[in-house]
C-alpha cells in the first residue's frame, strides 16, 4: 500500500518533477542552516547596483550586497518559515479537529467551531500587523499570525473526517472493548487521515512561504536575516531605476519552488487518494 | 429461427497491471432472443458486472481492455461502431439499469427532467411531446401519479421508486435489449417483487430481451427463461431455469444451489458449502478455474480448459457433469 | 449461575434516539441459554442493531435491564464491566469496515488481549495463531493488512478478534447478509462448529428467515421495536402465531 503510492508518485513525471525542484530548493536551506552556503548576505562585498558578473553572478543590490548569497539565505527563511509553521498549525489544527469530531455537537464541538469561525472572519494582515506590533518586533511574531489562524482550515478539515470514521464498525468494535474515547481517536481514527494531513500540510507550506513574502514587502515580516519577500520589497524602489536584479533574483526563485510546491501536492493527492477508499 | 435481439460472441476483459495480468472475462459468448429474460449468475468477482458493461461499450475509459467478435443487436453488430454511432445507438436500442440507482440518478436534476432528455436526445421532438412521452413511461412502471414523480428530485424518492424511475428511464425509447445489473439487491422483498414486475410487463408488452445479472439465485428462478453460470470470467453452465434448479450439471451450480439456505418447515440438513475460495483474477489455476475446489475433479480438469459443450440437457463445460 | 439462569437476559429494554420521535426499541424482552442460537428477525430498522449496541455497551438504553448471567450490565462498576466485555463480543455486517484499515491483522489480533490484559506476549501470540486455526486462516496473514483480503477472509478475522477473549455469546449483527452465497454457508458452518467445540451461544440478527432457519434453535420477530414473537425455530416455521411473521414468512419464501 505505502509502496503502491510511492509507486504511483514514481510514475507521475510531473510530480518527480515537483519533488525534485522541492529537494534541491532543501538542500540549499540545509546548507544554509549548517553555514556552507550563503553566510555573507549582510556583507556589503562589491559596489552597488553592479551587474551580474564573475564576482556576484547575480550582481549587488543597492547596498553593495551580493544578491546571490541573499538569495541562498532567503531559501533558508523561506523552509524555516514553512515548516516551523506548517508543523504547528498542524500539530494544533489537527487535535483541535480530532477533539471537535470525536465530540461533535457537544461543548467541546460548539466551542472550537465557535473559535474558528471568529479566527476566519479577522482579515488576515490586520491580524498579522496586530500580533506583530502588540509583540514589538520579536522575531516569532509572524509565524506566531501565521499559525494562529492557519490552524482552523486543517482543523475543519480533520473534524470532518473523524466524524465520518467514527461511524465506521471497526471504530464501534474498538469502543465495544471498552477502549477510552481519545485513545480510539488516536489509535484507529486519526491515522486514517494521513493521507489528508500530508496534503494540506503541504498547502500550508506554500500559503506560509507566500504570506511570509507579504508580510516582508509590508515590513511586518522577518526582522533579522533576509527573504525573498525583503528582496522583492527592496526591488520595488530599484526597478524604476532600471534595476532588475533583486527582482529577477526573488521573484524567479519564489515562483519556482511555489511552482515545484504545487506539482507535488497534486501529484501527492493522487497517488495517496485511493488509500482514502479503502478507510 | 429469427435474429437474437442480442448477441454476444467471444467476448474477452481483462487489466493489465503491475501485479499481472487479470482475465476478468475470458472469451464468452451468449444470446438472448426478443421477449425473453437470461439470468447471469455469478459470486463477486466472477465478471457479470464486467461482461454488462462491456456489452455497453463502458469500459473504454475506464483502461479495463476489452474485444469481441461482435456484439450484434438485432444482427447489427455495435462493437465495430465509431464512438459517435455508439452514442446514438445506447439509450435507444440497449440500455442499462444499475444496483444502487440513487447513485445512477443525477441528484439536481428532477427526474422529469432527466426522462425527458434521453426522450429528446433519441426521439426528438419538441418539448411537450417529450414531456408527455416522458409521463407514459412514469405510468407505464406504475406511479399513479407521474407528474408528482416528474416534479420530484432523487433524494425525494425510496430506493424502489428511485429504481422503477430508473426503469422507466432505461425504456423510454423502447430498447430491444435492457440488461440489468443487480437491480433488487438494494431493495427489501417487497420491493424486488415490483421491480421484477416491471421486468416481466417489458419482455411481454415491448418484446424487450433482458439480461438480469445478479448473484441471487432466488431472483433469476422466479424472473428468467434460461440461466447462465458464471465463474472466474468463464461460463460454466447454460440451461433453462427449470432444467437448472431442479438438476444442475456442473458440480460448482450444484454446489452453489445447495449452498442456499432454504425455509423448511422441518429441521434443515446440516449446512453444505464449497470449500477453498475464490482464486484472484491475476492468479488463476490452469485448467478449469474450477477444479482445485471440486469434489469430482480429475488430472485431466488441471490441465485442459473444458468448453461449453452440450450435455445432458445442458450446456456445460466440465469433463464430468453430473447426470 | 444456577444451573436454569439463562445467558443472556433482557427485561422491558426501551431506547429512543435523541433526534426521533419514535422509540426505537420498545420494552423488548427476551434470553438466551448457554451454547444455544436466537435468530432475530425483522425488517431493516426495526431495532435489532440498536438491541446489539445495547447489549454491547455502545448505547445507553433509556430503560430496562440487561442480565448476563445473572447480573444487570447496566449497573455493574467499570471493573465487572471489562469482565463482562470480554464474556460478549459482536460480529459487523460489514467485514472490510469493521477492521481498522491501517493495523495489521496482529496488531488488531492483540489489541483486546492487551487491553484486557490478559496473558503475556508468549502466550498471546500462541493464542492468536491457535484462534486463527479456528477460523481457518493460516499465520502468514498476521503480517498483512485488511485490504489485501478477500471479504470472506476478512469477516474470518473479524470472527477471530471475537474470539481472542474466549466469548460466551457472539453477536452477529448481518454478519452473513453482505457475503456471497459460498462464503456465507462457509461462515455459517464456522459458527456452528464454535458453538459444538466450545460453546458459545449465539445472538443471530439478520432480515434473512432462511438464513436463520439454518442456523437458530429460537426465533424472535422484532416490528417497529416491539417484540412480536419469540418461539422455536421448529414451531415458528412450521406455522408462526402473528400475522406480521405471516408475511414476513411468506415474502421470503
Amino acid at each position: 500500500m505505502r509502496q503502491n503510492a510511492w509507486g504511483r508518485l514514481k510514475s507521475d513525471r510531473y510530480g518527480m518533477g515537483g519533488l525534485i525542484i522541492v529537494a534541491v530548493f532543501a538542500a540549499i536551506a540545509v546548507c544554509v542552516w549548517s553555514g556552507l552556503l550563503g553566510q555573507s548576505w549582510s556583507e556589503v562585498s562589491g559596489e552597488r547596483w553592479e551587474s551580474a558578473g564573475l564576482a556576484h553572478w547575480f550582481g549587488t543590490n543597492l547596498l553593495g550586497q551580493d544578491i546571490l548569497q541573499r538569495t541562498l539565505f532567503g531559501t533558508a527563511t523561506a523552509f524555516e518559515v514553512g515548516l516551523i509553521v506548517t508543523i504547528m498549525s498542524t500539530i494544533l489544527g489537527t487535535t483541535m479537529g480530532a477533539l471537535a469530531g470525536w465530540y461533535s455537537h457537544g461543548w467541546p464541538d460548539e466551542i472550537i467551531l465557535w473559535l474558528t469561525g471568529v479566527l476566519d472572519s479577522i482579515p488576515f494582515y490586520l491580524f498579522a500587523a496586530a500580533i506583530a506590533f502588540a509583540l514589538q518586533g520579536k522575531p516569532w511574531a509572524m509565524h506566531l499570525a501565521m499559525i494562529i489562524t492557519f490552524w482552523t482550515t486543517t482543523a475543519r478539515i480533520i473534524r470532518g473526517e473523524v466524524m465520518r470514521l467514527k461511524q465506521r464498525e471497526y471504530v464501534e468494535a474498538a469502543r465495544a472493548i471498552g477502549l477510552p474515547g481519545l485513545t480510539t481517536v488516536f489509535r484507529h481514527v486519526l491515522p486514517n487521515t494521513y493521507h489528508i494531513l500530508l496534503v494540506q500540510a503541504t498547502i500550508v507550506f506554500v500559503a506560509a512561504i507566500n504570506t511570509e513574502v507579504i508580510l516582508s514587502f509590508l515590513g511586518l515580516g522577518i526582522q533579522d536575516g533576509v527573504s525573498w519577500g525583503l528582496m522583492l520589497a527592496e526591488s520595488s524602489l530599484e526597478v524604476l531605476s532600471g534595476h532588475f536584479g533583486n527582482f529577477i533574483a526573488a521573484g524567479t526563485s519564489l515562483f519556482v519552488l511555489l511552482m515545484g510546491f504545487n506539482l507535488l501536492a497534486d501529484a501527492l493527492q493522487d497517488a495517496l487518494d485511493t488509500r482514502g477508499t479503502s478507510a | 429461427m429469427s435474429t437474437p435481439a442480442l448477441e454476444v460472441k467471444d467476448l474477452s476483459v481483462w487489466t493489465e497491471t503491475d501485479a499481472g495480468r487479470s482475465q476478468l472475462v475470458d472469451g464468452i459468448s451468449l444470446s438472448i432472443n426478443a421477449g425473453a429474460a437470461t439470468g447471469l449468475v455469478g459470486e463477486s468477482g466472477c465478471g457479470k458486472s464486467m461482461t454488462a458493461l462491456a456489452i455497453m461499450g463502458l469500459l473504454e475509459t475506464s483502461g479495463i481492455k476489452a474485444k469481441s467478435a461482435g456484439i450484434l443487436i438485432n444482427g447489427t453488430d455495435i462493437s465495430a461502431l465509431t464512438r459517435v454511432q455508439k452514442r446514438k445507438v445506447l439509450g435507444r436500442d440497449i440500455a442499462m439499469i444499475f444496483q444502487q440507482p440513487g447513485n445512477a440518478l443525477d441528484p439536481v436534476f428532477t427526474l422529469g427532467q432527466q426522462i425527458s432528455a434521453v426522450c429528446r436526445r433519441h426521439l426528438g421532438g419538441n418539448k411537450k411531446h417529450s414531456r408527455q412521452t416522458m409521463l407514459a413511461a412514469l405510468e407505464a412502471v406504475g406511479f399513479e401519479h407521474p407528474e408528482e414523480i416528474a416534479a420530484s428530485y432523487p433524494f425525494q424518492l425510496s430506493g424502489g421508486m428511485q429504481q422503477l424511475a430508473m426503469i422507466a428511464m432505461a425504456t423510454v425509447c423502447k430498447p430491444a435489449v435492457l440488461i440489468a445489473d443487480e437491480p433488487t439487491t438494494a431493495l427489501d422483498s417487497m420491493t424486488r417483487g415490483l421491480i421484477l414486475q416491471q421486468l416481466k410487463r417489458l419482455q411481454s408488452q415491448n418484446q424487450t430481451a433482458i439480461l438480469l445479472i445478479s448473484h441471487d439465485l432466488n431472483v433469476v428462478r422466479h424472473s428468467c427463461n434460461d440461466v447462465i453460470v458464471m465463474y472466474c470470467g468463464r461460463l460454466l453452465e447454460k440451461a433453462d431455469c427449470k432444467s437448472l434448479f431442479s438438476g444442475p450439471r456442473h458440480p460448482y451450480s450444484a454446489g452453489l444451489l445447495s449452498c442456499i439456505p432454504k425455509i423448511l418447515a422441518t429441521r434443515p440438513p446440516p449446512i453444505s458449502a464449497i470449500p477453498g475460495q475464490v482464486p484472484a483474477a491475476n492468479d488463476l489455476p490452469p485448467g478449469c478455474h474450477f477444479a482445485p475446489r471440486c469434489s469430482r475433479a480429475e488430472p485431466q480438469c488441471l490441465q485442459s480448459v473444458p468448453g461449453l459443450e452440450p450435455k445432458h440437457g445442458a450446456q456445460v463445460a466440465c469433463f464430468r457433469p453430473l447426470s | 449461575m444456577s444451573a436454569g439462569t439463562p445467558l443472556l437476559e433482557l427485561r422491558k429494554l426501551s431506547l429512543r434516539f435523541k433526534q426521533q420521535q419514535q422509540v426505537a426499541v420498545d420494552r423488548v424482552s427476551f434470553s438466551i441459554n448457554a451454547g444455544s442460537t436466537l435468530g432475530l428477525a425483522g425488517a431493516s430498522g426495526a431495532g435489532k442493531s440498536s438491541i446489539a449496541r445495547a447489549i454491547m455497551g455502545l448505547i445507553k438504553p433509556d430503560s430496562g435491564e440487561i442480565f448476563f448471567k445473572g447480573e444487570d450490565i447496566l449497573q455493574m462498576n467499570s471493573r465487572q464491566l471489562a469482565a463482562t466485555r470480554q464474556r460478549i463480543q459482536i460480529i459487523f455486517q460489514n467485514p472490510t469496515a469493521s477492521l481498522s484499515p491501517r493495523r495489521s491483522i496482529e496488531q488488531t489480533l492483540l489489541e483486546p488481549l492487551k487491553h484486557f490484559a490478559i496473558g503475556d506476549d508468549n502466550s498471546r501470540q500462541e493464542k492468536i495463531r491457535r484462534i486463527l486455526t479456528t477460523v481457518g486462516l493460516d499465520a502468514d496473514v498476521l503480517q498483512r493488512y485488511p485490504h489485501q483480503f478477500s471479504s470472506g477472509q476478512q469477516q474470518r478475522i473479524a470472527v477471530a478478534r471475537a474470539l481472542v477473549t474466549d466469548p460466551e455469546l457472539l453477536i452477529a449483527d448481518e454478519a452473513v447478509s453482505a457475503l456471497d452465497v459460498s462464503v456465507q454457508a462457509q461462515i455459517l458452518q464456522l459458527f456452528q462448529n464454535l458453538q459444538k467445540e466450545r460453546g458459545i451461544a449465539f445472538l443471530f440478527i439478520s432480515h434473512d428467515l432462511a438464513v436463520i432457519r439454518q442456523i437458530a434453535h429460537q426465533v424472535a420477530i422484532i416490528y417497529r421495536g416491539q417484540l412480536l414473537e419469540h418461539t422455536s425455530a421448529d414451531s415458528f416455521f412450521g406455522g408462526p402465531e402473528h400475522a406480521y411473521s405471516k408475511s414476513l414468512l411468506d415474502s421470503a419464501a
